[in-house]
């Protein structure tokens, strides 16, 4: 305890001798502003039209600026000697020398790829060719958003080392974007702390296996707010020390501007037509191959030839041929389950200010009918930024952000326990339904199929999620000296409320049962980020060094709570609206949790002499979930980059517009883990004398970790930045390395240990990699400009050194790259009469069970001879064009991956064992299935289950290649002259867009991206959809 | 000087500023816990005392599996990888059942390879952590200030509880590693995987069960608690499998002073509205309302895993007709033919077998096909009828019962003076009850004969009960028994191999793997 207090005490005083410091710098005489005398002039872009609140400032005299009016013009003091500094969100900043004229107009140039452009990275913002570290920026003005209903779905593809993966289609379904291939990234909006994830509250588990929602993060921001997302992917992240291991990404929305009044909308229609699905048995094709699969079963049942040495006996198949000639195609399952769906999506904004005040205001609306029925999403948000300027010195800004969705969840997916066919969701069933088996039966009452509810009145279940947010951010600027010394107060809060009502009427048969089974859920998510920070710039040495400094506090406590209630056997009727009306058993739950982190950081930058820039930060972080001795710890970092170009040597290389190395290196660390002893109530009553005794048992769950510390990763980057032939080509490369220390993790203990896992600090992983990003402005005329940019990333993650306990797969290393598949291979099926080697496992040595390779020769199946396989690609790709000719344009974005490997789990709809035992259907992969009448089959036989083999690894039957390039949009616009139409409407584009145009893959089944877990039967994700939108954007 | 005095004014509110809001989170940094016991404030009193106690009953109950500590697993009585599922599926009384393929298919088989790559979570192995659990759980107990009485009352509860799961590792892995010295705990001591040598191993299990036999009532005031009665019947059946005749008779006499007696009717032992009788010692009592899973999961669940899904026989609510169990065409747990041949056709104990029956489709209507012997894999097993109108069954599963307690009398004692009168009286009115006539002829004329006798009557007796892999073992019939059906069994002397992880620390495999 006194140990830490002392630390901090050491610290504030630090801190305050820190502000001393700055204070005492920024007393130094400003330059003197003899001679003076006022400038004017217009600001205009290419086409000639005025530039509107584009800023005016005179070089090395930052507090001497202003802004241009909605004509373009401006004046302002400086004197001859003077260089005019000209930006402007979206453009080019520009340079003009003052001169002998009282007259200075200027052409803009807009920007599209220019080193100049600003980055926002922690606390504070800086120009690109000033960059010190790996920063990727997505713009999301250049991206299409008529279909998109969350941030992440702007990530796909359009930044080097930054990886979005779909992990359910469902709207609102989540993507996991992730940081050079690591976890959940830190998600900072306009300087608040903000969570990742989804919050999804359970169903109380009453329809036991109907609990598989997916959902995204990021459910209360509008995409069409976002004025632009930064990845922090190196060092730079480290002033974010707390939480920061797996990047940060900082998001920052759209501002008012001081000016004419604006307002904009942007709405589109589309229509949602499901991408290539699993395709299913139709009903002779069904009753065809259960005759063939069983036929093979009875034989080798009964050690008929081929599988036995007996004489084949007569089997009666269950179908005659006139069955399957008058079953024709049946129903249609999936086609009673899915269905086209729609978007609308508009959005309208209003912006503007004076000096005094600035404001931006908008508003959202996105319905969404899911491509599965009785799936959707309805969503309203709205959002208010401004800013007041009360005096000289203090400028208010508040933010807020508020917004409802309203979700209809899908039965698609998996189920999430370990049932069987008993738990199949809608579209599972859908699949698992033979096409013979008519909707209704004799007595109009829907069919059972077994033991698997009826797809169509699966669609009855209700399950609705209403999610609800407000974020508020309050941030009070005070320029203490000018624009030299600035200080800021932030108070940010997001609170997230959501609520699950789900309801299975007693008319739907699932889970064996025909019964009334409801619950209410709710989840609370409140974090909250308090902040106080000191900025310092200043020009020194005739602006031979530029000093940007920044120093802070701030805390960050996290809240969570929710309750939930569930009842069963109630009318249908009174459905969830009065729960206790259930007479089955009322369950209640409940939790509560908060933890809290605090931090010192400090940044400061040096750009010497334009040609080298120093930036140094450093983040004092403490946590409350650790023991006093281990809460504080110190994360710093130091990057150098090195303008070559504006060497000497360089600077008459015209061809040469930024040449510029960099190297970094920090450390970041992750709150996560407790370290406290706890006794829990465990998760089952015991019950005595048939239940009339019910005793909940309290345990030991963790004993007190005071050893317990921060993770620890050291980030470095090395890389560089360039842009030639007039800013025609520009880009970056880096190579990183990430060395993952002291990992925390519910590690496996000593096998004799009475807790089966405790926290432990352990293990060392590494993550190398590297990235490069090229933008090229390939045709640049007056009527056609054609723009291309490519990415292109790839990462290895490794463990260096595992936890104590962890069991490293058999065949495997124990530096073996994070996600590996381990696996026997195969090659081809046995055939009849073909002779087996030696190695083949017993029970897989009857015809169409695979051959087994004896990779290493040793003639025995061992571990030796499993081999692994990359689940992570071996790069990703993104690749997109820009067209425009005249007032068309053109965009074509597409994405990809290639080298890794995953186990096709749709594939276990083509297993005979499910259609054998008669609980499942099939798809049409099965007529690849090898059997006696189909010998020519290329998918393992009835007699073949590898759970029966024994092995020490899996085989390889299911593994595929999981490469694919994907048409993520095609975008044609046409924007409308200026003199085309009224002098209300200042710009008017209309497009048409298509998502998901297409794909291009050797991946069988279905689409590569769709993640769908191995079951008991088959799982039935989400489908990928494909994207026709009209849109329309318009500027009043 | 007006501008220093405004950049003054302005230092000194933003100085302010700051302070104010520094000093308001000058507060320490300490977790906020809510709701959580720890070692501070937990146990301290006697009912804080069977909160913890309490917990040893997990692996005791009958639901899907349980969660402790991140380890997940199976019970001992529960369906898949039960007693019952690591005993009898293995042997002669129960069918092959490939089709769920996995660890039901390498039970039924028997090929136990599939155990070397089975997961953590399945792997009853990892119950030697639980031995080390209840070791603290008693260390605690014993450095409360609770009354001596209530001490002595709960490390009874622990005691029988680490000896009845030491009793099952020692019959599926002979003897494994364990903890029963508490100043072990947290020390190197916990990754010593030297088997120790079996006398010490079986004289732990024993010692901890004649303390709990000593210490424990008869009646507990719940009932379903450990008894005298049950701790007793696990020293005798440990006696028996160690082959020390004597104590095992020894034991067997001590159960028979306490009373019990056969009921009557056999198939009365396993209904729900006789669960609660003369008979059974020790049962795991469950509750037709439950569901297998939290909170509330004590449920019996056999129908749905002897039943073929087309077998009239599963209410799954109210009023509606009966349908069939999960597994199609057979039951996962279904007798062989052989076994039902076996019987003497008057043995009323045969009845809760079904050979033939009408089936029923999804909606309970009848389908008009008969399913006898020659479209079945063996007869239905339907010692556990439904009786319950809830999905789930509330007929208690007994665990200890005397009729076993009287066989296992008989054998004790054949074993060490031969068939002699008292050893043919126990044997013999367990037959009685089920209608047959005494033992006579050649079964009684030797030591071997009689000893077959007795393996004869425990599986007419016992099946589906969790016996009669370690009567096989025991008895030394177990290729012999098994390939009179069919069945091959995998090498290994019918113990259960230890998985691969647990070789890489150390552990020894089990003999001939």
């Amino acid at each position: 305890m006194k140990k830490r207090a002392l630390m901090n005490r050491l610290l504030i005083a630090c801190f305050k001798s820190f502000a001393l410091l700055l204070i005492a710098l920024s007393l130094f005489p400003l330059s003197s502003m003899s001679q003076n005398r006022t400038i004017k002039g217009r600001v205009t872009d290419a086409s000639n039209e005025p530039v509107a609140g584009a800023t005016v400032e005179v070089k090395s005299k930052r507090s001497a600026s202003t802004v241009t009016d909605e004509n373009g013009r401006y004046s302002i003091l400086a004197n001859t000697n003077d260089v005019l500094v000209f930006s402007s969100v979206g453009f080019d900043s520009k340079e003009e020398k003052v001169g002998t004229s009282d007259n200075v107009d200027v052409s803009m140039s807009r920007l599209s790829i220019s080193m100049n452009e600003v980055v926002v990275v922690g606390y504070g913002t800086v120009a690109r060719k000033n960059l010190t570290t790996s920063i990727a920026k997505i713009d999301p003005k250049n991206v299409p958003q008529a279909a998109n209903s969350s941030i992440a779905q702007l990530v796909f593809g359009r930044a080097p080392g930054v990886q979005a993966v779909q992990q359910s289609a469902e709207p609102g379904g989540n993507i996991n974007i992730s940081i050079r291939g690591r976890g959940a990234p830190l998600i900072v909006v306009d300087g608040v702390v903000m969570p990742y994830g989804g919050l999804e509250p359970g169903n109380s588990g009453i329809a036991n296996e109907l609990n598989g929602v997916r959902r995204g993060g990021f459910a209360g921001l509008n995409p069409d707010d976002i004025e632009s997302m930064e990845f922090l992917k190196d060092a730079s992240s480290a002033i974010y020390g707390v939480n920061a291991a797996n990047g940060v990404v900082l998001i920052t929305t759209k501002k008012g501007k001081s000016g004419r009044l604006s307002v904009n909308y942007d709405g589109s229609h589309s229509l949602v037509k499901n991408m290539k699905y699993l395709e299913p048995l139709n009903a002779a094709e069904y009753m065809t191959y259960y005759n063939q699969l069983t036929q093979d079963k009875y034989l080798f049942d009964n050690k008929m030839t081929p599988f036995g040495p007996n004489a084949p006996g007569s089997f009666s198949p269950k179908y005659s041929p006139t069955d399957i000639q008058n079953a024709g195609a049946g129903t249609d399952w999936l086609d009673l389950v899915l269905r086209d769906g729609s978007i609308d999506n508009h959005s309208i904004s209003v912006n503007g200010g004076t000096e005094k005040t600035t404001y931006y205001f908008s508003t959202g609306y996105f319905d969404q009918k899911g491509t599965m029925r009785n799936s959707g999403l309805k969503r309203f948000t709205a959002r208010m930024n401004m800013s007041f300027n009360f005096t000289k010195f203090l400028t208010l800004n508040v933010n807020a952000n508020a917004s409802k969705a309203n979700y209809l969840n899908s039965t698609a997916g998996w189920q999430t326990g370990n049932s069987g066919t008993q738990g199949f969701g809608a579209l599972q069933a859908a699949l698992a339904y033979p096409a013979s088996v008519p909707v209704y039966d004799a007595n109009g009452k829907y069919s059972i199929f077994q033991v698997t509810g009826n797809p169509v009145s699966l669609l009855d279940i209700a399950d609705r999620t209403t999610y609800r947010s407000l974020n508020a951010t309050a941030s009070l600027d005070i320029k203490i000296i000018g624009n030299e010394l600035t200080g800021r107060l932030l108070y940010g809060n997001s609170t997230e409320h959501t609520v699950r009502d789900f309801f299975v009427p007693s008319t739907t048969f699932y889970f064996q049962l025909n019964r009334a089974r409801g619950s209410f859920n709710e989840a609370n998510r409140e974090w909250r980020t308090f902040e106080a920070s000191l900025m310092y710039k200043k020009s020194l040495l005739n602006g031979n060094l530029n000093l940007d400094a920044v120093a802070g506090y701030g805390e960050y406590p996290k809240d969570e709570f929710g309750f939930g209630a569930a009842s069963a056997d109630m009318l249908d009727a009174i459905n969830t609206a009065n729960l206790f009306a259930g007479t089955g058993s009322i369950n209640v739950s409940s939790y509560k949790s908060r933890n809290k982190t605090r931090s010192y950081f400090a940044r400061t930058s040096f750009d010497v002499m334009d040609r080298y820039v120093i930036q140094l930060t450093g983040r004092y972080d403490g946590y409350n979930q650790f023991f006093p001795d281990n809460k504080f710890d110190f994360f710093p970092s130091a990057s150098l980059a090195w303008k070559l170009s504006n060497e000497s040597f360089l600077r008459d290389v015209n061809f040469i517009n930024l040449l510029k190395l960099r190297g970094s290196i920090g450390i970041t660390g992750e709150a996560s883990g407790f370290a406290y002893a706890s006794y829990n109530p465990d998760n089952s009553l015991i019950s005595f004398n048939s239940g009339g005794a019910t005793i909940l048992p309290y345990t030991l769950t963790q004993v007190d970790h005071p050893e317990l510390r921060w993770p620890k990763t050291v980030n470095k980057n090395i890389g560089l930045d360039f842009s030639i032939l007039g800013d025609r080509i520009s880009g970056s490369a880096d190579w990183f390395r990430d060395d993952i220390t002291r990992l925390i993790a519910n590690a496996t203990t000593a096998p004799l240990s009475f807790l089966g896992t405790q926290p432990v600090n352990g293990a060392h992983r590494v993550r190398t990699g590297w990235e490069v990003g090229i933008n090229t402005q390939n045709i640049k005329t007056t009527d056609f400009q054609w723009s291309s940019m490519i990415n292109v990333s790839h990462v290895v993650y490794r463990h260096e050194e595992r936890f104590p306990f962890d069991v490293i797969p058999q065949g495997g290393q124990v530096t073996d790259p994070v996600n590996s598949i381990y696996v026997f291979r195969t090659d081809g099926l046995l055939q009849i009469g073909e002779a087996f080697s030696d190695w083949q496992p017993a029970n897989a040595k009857q015809p169409g069970a695979p051959r087994f390779v004896d990779v290493n020769g040793d003639k025995a199946l061992d571990a030796k001879d499993i081999v692994r396989y990359n689940v992570d690609p071996k790069f990703t790709i993104g690749f997109g064009n820009n067209f425009a000719y005249k007032q068309f344009d053109l965009s074509i974005m597409l994405y990809g991956q290639r080298g890794g490997y995953g186990f096709n789990n749709l594939a276990l709809w083509a297993t005979p064992a499910g259609i054998i035992a008669g609980n499942q259907s099939g798809i049409k992969e099965v007529k690849d299935i090898w059997t006696t009448t189909n010998p020519g089959g290329t998918l393992p036989g009835v007699v073949y289950d590898e759970a029966a083999l024994g092995l020490a690894a899996g085989a390889d039957t299911r593994l595929q290649k999981t490469d694919f390039i994907r048409c993520r949009n095609i975008t044609l616009g046409y924007r409308f002259n200026q003199e085309g139409i009224t002098r209300y409407v200042r710009n008017l584009r209309v497009y048409v867009d298509v998502q998901n145009p297409f794909i291009i893959t050797n991946y069988k089944i279905a689409d590569p991206e769709v993640q769908a877990q191995g079951v008991k039967g088959g799982p039935a994700p989400y489908p990928m959809a494909r994207t026709f939108s009209l849109g329309v954007k318009a500027g009043f | 000087m007006s501008i220093k005095y405004n950049r003054m004014k302005k230092l000194l509110l933003i100085s302010s500023l700051l302070l104010v809001f520094i000093s308001g989170c000058k507060k320490s940094l300490d977790p906020t816990i809510y709701g959580s016991l720890n070692p501070t404030n937990f146990p301290k009193t006697e009912s804080d005392f069977n909160l913890l106690v309490t917990g040893v009953y997990k692996l005791f109950t009958a639901k899907w599996s349980y969660s402790d500590g991140g380890v997940t697993g199976d019970q001992f009585f529960g369906y898949e990888f039960s007693n019952v599922h690591v005993n009898d599926a293995p042997t002669d009384i129960i069918a092959y059942f490939p089709e769920w393929g996995g660890f039901f298919d390498g039970f039924s088989k028997p090929d136990f390879n599939f155990l070397k790559t089975v997961d953590r979570r399945r792997n009853h192995i990892e119950k030697i952590r639980f031995i080390s659990k209840i070791t603290r759980i008693i260390e605690d107990v014993e450095k409360s200030t609770i009354s001596d009485a209530s001490k002595t009352q709960f490390i009874a509860e622990c005691r029988a509880a680490r000896g009845i799961i030491m009793y099952y590792l020692l019959t599926m892995y002979g003897p494994v590693p364990y903890i029963t010295d508490a100043s072990l705990l947290g020390t190197d001591a916990e990754t010593n995987m030297k088997r120790p040598d079996r006398a010490t191993y079986v004289n732990t299990v024993a010692d901890d069960l004649r303390f709990a036999a000593d210490n424990l009532p008869k009646d507990p005031a719940q009932y379903g608690r450990f008894n005298k009665g049950g701790a007793l019947t696990y020293l005798m059946r440990l006696y028996l499998n160690e082959k020390t005749w004597d104590k095992a008779e020894q034991a067997g006499k001590e159960i028979v002073a306490l009373g019990y007696s056969l009921v009557p009717n056999y198939a009365d032992v396993f209904r729900t509205a006789t669960e609660k009788n003369s008979e059974t010692i020790l049962a795991v009592t469950v509750d037709a309302t439950a569901n297998g899973n939290d909170p509330n999961g004590n449920m019996n669940a056999w129908t749905f895993y002897s039943y073929p899904s087309d077998y009239p026989g599963v209410l799954a609510s109210p009023g509606a007709k009966r349908t069939g169990g999960w597994a199609s065409p057979s039951g996962a747990f279904t007798a062989t033919w052989q076994f039902y041949d076996s019987f003497n056709p008057n043995d009323e104990r045969r009845a809760l077998l079904i050979a033939q029956y009408n089936a029923v489709n999804s909606s309970g209507n009848p389908t008009g096909a008969v399913r006898d012997r020659n479209n079945m894999r063996g007869p239905v097993i339907a010692k556990y009828p439904d009786d319950d109108a809830t999905a789930f069954a509330g007929n208690d599963i007994p665990i200890a019962r005397y009729a076993d307690v009287e066989l296992m009398l008989a054998e004790a004692i054949n074993e060490q003076d031969g068939p002699t009168a008292e050893a043919q009286g126990f044997i013999n009115d367990v037959r009685n009850r089920a209608g047959l006539a005494d033992l006579s002829g050649a079964d009684i004329a030797s030591k071997e004969a009689f000893r077959d006798a007795v393996l004869r009557e425990r599986a007419w007796e016992l099946y589906l009960e969790g016996q009669r892999r370690i009567d096989l073992l025991r008895m030394g019939k177990w290729t012999q028994a098994l390939s009179a059906v069919g069945k091959t069994p995998s090498p290994g002397p019918g113990l259960f191999p230890v998985p691969q992880y647990m070789l890489d620390l150390g552990m020894e495999q089990t003999t001939g793997y």
